[in-house]
């Protein structure tokens, strides 16, 4: 047969085609459940992460679903909107946080996940945070103690931030661990801790971290996205914050239950 | 090149004929995947495997492939064992594919892959083929290992992700030691590959230019 003729040529390169995307289908398909249970994994991890100071272990990608089972974390999430309700009928682990966002800032119709972890008897909240970092995504997790303001952890990860200088939000532990401790409100007011070099001062008496040093935009974007991300829970926190637990939807909010103990003696605070 | 004997074919793309340091292909990722020697690891042995089966399945299919789309013939048995490598990565080393990223996919433009399919499988038989690709994956993999340790070592001061240098200096109570942040630069890896270009140059007298 002629090699070089048209019809040889198109006949060889269908049949190459159908057989190449025959085993590519069914490789794609088999191995797709072992790919998405290592994703939300890796998802758990850095949830966990954010409270691995209240855990006093390292999360890791091995230990993170016995530690997530531990914990009941699968009953012990849920989902709010901006306006501080929570929403029936959605799984908050499946939520894309990207998708709660629109350049940067949460949507008014975002549906945001929040995780409750409760360690010790006392109930740690677990939040979203994404957006945009210098080059590309930047996502991670910040958790509240019961007062929903200080802050008792947090995690981040990046797509592709600089290696070396601004992946050191997720690559040097000491950056996530100085988030420790610092406020999301001033008595009242709403102020996110910030990232700022060393020597400046929020200008709203906000609760500071340093920055990475060489990192500047990278910590200047971390910041920024700490205060939009909490924007969007922020109707919440303020909900749970003025409400007595006793009163509050009991029945809705598993976590509540067994705070009821710690939560008058944070409020006297 | 075309008149190498079997075990050279093998043999020769470890060192002599290094399609890195020698035909100087495949530089893109040798600058990329090895700041740390786990992933570099991986990625030779991922381009390993699919060089040698795609040179093989080239081999058999070259008496029959059009040649006016061979190039794209090649390209789609690579593109497709990529992809299945890609895919069995993220299913049972999910954290390695992750540090490897997008260079994993990037395997299909490597040099070497197109070279060795176009200059070699094309025209030899399956067997030779098979080692010329085992050889010249090898011979990759080999120089990203020897750059990857030597970033990893100074760069992060750490072994296979073990601390060794911290240990050290724990153990000596001195507390000064700053790794060299280049190391973790990609300019590092090409100071490295020029240096073993350099003695390699200086001990083949084969390879200076006249």
């Amino acid at each position: 047969m002629n090699r070089n003729s048209n019809v040889y040529t198109v006949i060889y390169a269908t049949v190459l085609t159908v057989l190449v995307a025959i085993m590519l289908t069914v490789a794609a398909l088999g191995l797709a459940p072992q790919q998405k249970a290592n994703s939300d994994n890796e998802k758990k991890q850095q949830i966990l992460s954010s409270i691995s100071s209240v855990l006093g272990k390292d999360v890791t990608f091995e230990n993170a679903a016995d530690i997530w089972s531990e914990l009941d974390m699968d009953n012990n999430m849920c989902v709010v909107n901006t306006k501080g309700e929570e929403l029936k009928g959605i799984d908050a682990f499946e939520i894309v946080a990207k998708q709660q966002f629109k350049a940067g800032v949460v949507k008014d119709e975002a549906t945001l996940p929040l995780f409750k972890a409760i360690v010790n008897g006392k109930t740690y909240y677990i939040m979203a945070l994404y957006g945009a970092g210098l080059w590309d995504a930047v996502w991670g997790y910040l958790s509240v103690e019961s007062d929903c303001s200080t802050i008792a952890g947090a995690s981040f990860d990046h797509a592709s931030e600089t290696a070396g200088l601004g992946a050191k939000i997720k690559d040097d532990p000491s950056f996530a661990a100085s988030f420790i401790g610092k406020h999301v409100f001033q008595g009242e007011n709403f102020a996110p801790v910030q990232v700022l070099k060393q020597g400046k001062s929020a200008a709203n008496g906000a609760d500071q971290v340093d920055a990475i040093t060489g990192a500047t935009k990278t910590s200047d974007c971390v910041s920024i996205i700490i205060n939009n991300s909490l924007t969007g829970y922020k109707a919440y926190l303020l909900a749970l914050r003025n409400t007595p637990c006793e009163s509050a939807q009991a029945a809705e909010c598993a976590a509540c239950d067994s705070t009821q103990i710690v939560e008058p003696v944070n409020k006297a605070e | 090149m075309a008149a190498e004997k079997k075990p050279g074919v093998f043999t020769g793309p470890l060192w002599t004929n290094n399609p890195v340091v020698v035909q100087v292909l495949g530089i893109c990722s040798a600058l990329a995947v090895t700041t740390q020697m786990k992933p570099a690891l991986v990625m030779g042995i991922s381009l390993t495997c699919v060089l040698a089966f795609a040179n093989v399945i080239i081999s058999l299919l070259r008496n029959t492939i059009p040649n006016r789309i061979r190039i794209i013939v090649q390209l789609v048995v690579v593109a497709a064992l990529v992809i299945l490598v890609n895919q069995i990565l993220k299913a049972y080393a999910f954290e390695v594919s992750k540090q490897l990223s997008v260079y994993v996919g990037l395997i299909i433009t490597n040099c070497i892959l197109m070279g060795r399919l176009e200059a070699f499988a094309l025209g030899n038989k399956p067997w030779p083929s098979l080692l010329d690709g085992l050889g010249n994956g090898l011979g990759y993999a080999i120089i990203l290992f020897v750059v990857a340790t030597f970033r990893e070592f100074f760069g992060s001061g750490t072994l296979f992700g073990i601390d060794v240098i911290a240990r050290f200096v724990n153990e000596s109570g001195y507390d000064g030691y700053q790794n060299c942040g280049i190391f973790v630069m990609p300019t590092s890896a090409l100071i490295l590959l020029g240096c073993i270009i350099w003695y390699l140059r200086s001990k083949n007298p084969d390879l200076q230019d006249k």
